[in-house]
């Protein structure tokens, strides 16, 4: 399986993973703790339109997911700020309808049908170099962001009442986390698919909440769990495929283990019976 | 004349069909410690949030200072309720209280405004607890957090909602001996359904149910708490130290 590093594909995949990991990480973990796993969900669907936008007028696609993306993000983020409560709809809608326009747009695109099961559940295996340099940047910026503004961050996530009271940009700060959430979600799209996407963006960071108390180490320990789950399923769906002709896709293959942790993690958590601020 | 810290005139709010505050007046003078009591749903927490400029009335007017609260941000202290709180968020009680330091134009270095929070974590008597999570905590120990993070925008009016609701009489004691002292230096608003606790700490007790009742004074009168809770209620009864209903046999009481 080792000598699976020795080619250009792989070596750039698991350098895709690595990278995605920490955006993955440090979003994912306030995406736990605001509770905006199903906004997040909405958003990676509500992208999938843009993908077949893409196909159908002919742009990179990613570009459409990323634009579709951020203006879902901005959209649920502004009714959020309206109206604070009674959004389950809006959301279930912009994640229906996401998927709709996407299916058409593709359907309708001219020439070989695209493939949408690898946006559905993502392709690592086949990342072009721009992908690398794209999430690079945008691993440097979410640390820079983090750096800068974690305590007011922090604040409009834990209680946006108080923050609003005490004089916190509150709207500004909301809608800057959710457009840097739908932006990772883009990238995250690659790794895992539209479809799975928030199960890597929220399992890690509630496997880290086990254990730790704080965004900071929560960010830290839930890009590790991260990086560990997206390389060994690099390298054990390509072993599985190298050696015994299985087929498995890399991006489902992360999400069970990511899923089995957390189930080890829970457990063990019981069982130690150490429950930091549950 | 001075500006008042809080006016409101003829305020009212409903929700859908159902009025929740009709016309409610109120001024507050510096150096106020007015407790509101009133039954659930009379449109306390309602009426602190439109204090707040967290809900906008619709009619009538609000001013802090002489200005709409939504740009007066900074100056009112907010202790929420603490049963409506999200105690298993990942932050320590530190983090927490320097909530209160974050407001825009406030800008002061990391290390300023760590020392002020622990300062007013002592003030609070929760000195060691700075790294706890606020899961951690008790009733009591959270309700004092909330106070500090509250205190730590150096407000000039604090408002509180409910207090002491699900904590010991004990440490429901020491939240109210905390106002006491810090009455002398802001103005302090506080709702509750406690009533006989209340009325031994504050300075003047205002009754709310949609309609409030106030008359600056500390003493319930029947009216108002008839008109507030729609039956009369037998303060005295319970023995309180304090009588906080005029006496019928006229003078002199417990």
């Amino acid at each position: 399986m080792i000598g699976a590093l020795e080619y250009e594909f792989f070596q750039r995949a698991l350098a895709a993973g690595l990278l995605a990991a920490v955006a993955s990480g440090i979003v994912g973990t306030f995406v736990v703790a605001r509770r905006i796993a199903s906004i997040s969900g909405g958003l990676a669907h509500a992208a999938f339109g843009g993908i077949g936008l893409g196909y159908l007028v002919g742009f990179p696609p990613m570009a459409g997911a990323l634009a579709f993306g951020l203006l879902s993000a901005m959209g649920i983020g502004a009714a959020e700020l309206r109206m604070r409560q009674g959004l389950d709809t809006l959301i279930a809608m912009v994640w229906a309808v996401g998927m709709a326009l996407g299916i058409i747009f593709a359907s309708l695109a001219p020439g070989a049908t695209p493939d949408l099961l690898s946006y559905l559940f993502g392709n690592i295996l086949f990342v072009p170099a721009a992908y690398l340099w794209f999430t690079a940047v945008l691993d440097v910026f979410l640390v820079l962001v983090v750096v800068r503004l974690y305590h007011p961050l922090q604040a409009v996530a834990f209680d946006e009442e108080f923050s609003w009271v005490a004089g916190v940009p509150v709207a500004a700060l909301f809608l800057l986390l959710l457009g840097l959430t739908a932006v990772t979600i883009v990238v995250l799209i690659r790794v895992v698919g539209v479809i799975l996407v928030i199960a890597l963006l929220t399992i890690p960071p509630a496997i880290a909440r086990h254990w730790t108390g704080g965004l900071d180490r929560m960010m830290v320990m839930s890009t590790a769990i991260s990086a560990v789950c997206i390389t060994a399923g690099l390298f054990i769906s390509y072993g599985l495929s190298a050696s015994l002709g299985l087929d498995i896709p890399t991006g489902p293959f992360i999400i069970l283990l990511v899923a089995s942790l957390y189930v080890v993690s829970a457990a063990a958590h019981l069982f130690v019976g150490r429950r930091p601020g549950v | 004349m001075k500006v008042p810290p809080i006016q409101l005139r003829e305020v009212s709010y409903s929700y859908g069909q159902t009025p929740v505050l009709e016309s409610v007046d109120l001024r507050l003078d510096d150096g106020d410690f007015l407790g509101i009591i009133g039954p659930n749903a009379g449109g306390k927490t309602t009426l602190l949030k439109i204090v707040l400029g967290l809900l906008k009335p619709d009619s009538g007017t609000i001013e802090v200072f002489g200005h709409a609260p939504a740009e007066n941000r900074g100056v009112i202290g907010y202790v929420p309720q603490y049963a409506r709180f999200d105690a298993s968020f990942p932050i320590n009680v530190l983090d927490t209280v320097r909530m209160g330091r974050l407001g825009i134009g406030r800008r002061e270095r990391s290390r300023e405004s760590r020392e002020a929070a622990l300062a007013l974590l002592d003030r609070v008597d929760l000195g060691g607890m700075a790294g706890e999570q606020i899961g951690q905590l008790s009733g009591g120990q959270l309700q004092r957090v909330l106070i500090a993070r509250a205190l730590a925008s150096e407000p000039r009016i604090l408002l509180l909602d409910e207090p002491t609701a699900s904590v010991d009489t004990r440490i429901g004691r020491s939240v109210y001996e905390l106002l006491e002292r810090l009455s002398e230096q802001m103005t302090i608003v506080l709702v509750s359904h406690d009533i006989g606790v209340i009325s031994r700490y504050v300075k003047t007790i205002a009754c709310l149910n949609v309609r409030l009742h106030y008359h600056h004074s500390r003493e319930l009168t029947d009216e108002m708490v008839e008109v507030a809770y729609g039956c009369p209620v037998d303060l005295v009864a319970h023995g309180h130290p304090h009588r906080v209903l005029p006496s019928h046999e006229s003078v002199g009481d417990g």
